[in-house]
């Protein structure tokens, strides 16, 4: 089983300018936990995740919980990052080294690559052209159908 | 914002039986990640997630390609489909209650690479959260300031 046979096609994407509020909107809407960001010519140059958005400035640190005596932020200092962070754009909190494999690439590998990277999702390209998206989901799916019914001649 | 403002109530769940195909199943069909496992009493075993399946697929299946031994593969995929919930679930778990503020909810999913956290009440399950629901904190407007006097 390879990439091209278990990937997504229509991948959800961002480009560098959107916003994080439409970021959001997009993961939520679609159910997905990541989007790719891609340049005019359709190539990826870096991933928003649910994890970048969760982590990125709403996070006390360390220090800031001990300075505040261990007490979280109140709701109105929340509401205030959470509005600052909702102005920002992809290319301002996006990771831009994302992992892509080829069309033929084995599931089997791409699995592994998921687990030792501890990531969700590889983007499938060809030359450097984003062609989809092979997530956890995507690898459970194709294992579900494979076998299943007619064998294919290889 | 606390736990009990961010999470979904109506979990989907499993039991210790429920074979590895029909996890994949609930999983797609709900476009979620991962699912509690619980006993009669409605107490928290364990949780099954699609990470937890992968690995489980990627140890299970030969290292040659399904193309280079698709007898071996086809065989080794009928074990794991066969294999329950209660043989792969994680039971360490990590878990919030309904009290638990939403920057540990956040701190916990992150530094423990989990994507989402089953709320108990006495050890029984009362509800879940999820990425997605943090995220919606964010995009929610703050709610109207409270009157100050009552």
């Amino acid at each position: 089983m390879e990439a091209k046979g278990i990937m997504t096609r229509d991948v959800i994407v961002a480009k560098r300018d959107t916003p994080v509020s439409d970021i959001i909107h997009l993961l939520l809407k679609h159910r997905i936990s990541g989007v790719p960001i891609v340049n005019e010519e359709n190539e990826v140059i870096g991933v928003v995740t649910e994890a970048d958005l969760i982590q990125k400035k709403k996070l006390p640190t360390p220090l800031e919980l001990i300075y505040n005596l261990g007490r979280y932020m109140n709701s109105e200092q929340l509401a205030e990052e959470h509005k600052k962070l909702r102005g920002e754009k992809a290319a301002d909190i996006m990771t831009s080294n994302a992992i892509c494999v080829k069309e033929d690439s084995d599931v089997v590998k791409i699995a592994s690559l998921l687990i030792k990277k501890g990531i969700k999702r590889v983007f499938v390209t060809r030359g450097k052209k984003l062609v989809g998206v092979v997530s956890k989901a995507d690898i459970l799916r194709g294992m579900a159908k494979s076998g299943e019914g007619s064998t294919r001649a290889s | 914002m606390q736990a009990k403002d961010l999470m979904t109530k109506e979990v989907i769940t499993v039991k210790k039986e429920t074979p590895v195909r029909e996890i994949i199943d609930l999983l797609l069909r709900n476009r979620i990640t991962g699912l509690p496992v619980v006993d009669e009493t409605g107490k928290v075993l364990g949780i099954v997630s699609e990470s937890d399946l992968v690995y489980k697929l990627e140890t299970m299946l030969p290292t040659t390609s399904y193309w280079a031994d698709r007898k071996k593969f086809k065989e080794e995929r009928w074990k794991i489909m066969a294999t329950t919930a209660g043989e792969i679930m994680s039971t360490n778990l990590i878990y919030a209650t309904e009290d638990t503020p939403i920057e540990e909810i956040a701190t916990l999913m992150l530094e423990k690479r989990i994507k989402r956290l089953p709320v108990l009440r006495d050890g029984k399950l009362v509800g879940i959260i999820s990425r997605a629901d943090v995220l919606k904190s964010i995009l929610a407007e703050p709610s109207q300031a409270r009157p100050v006097c009552e």
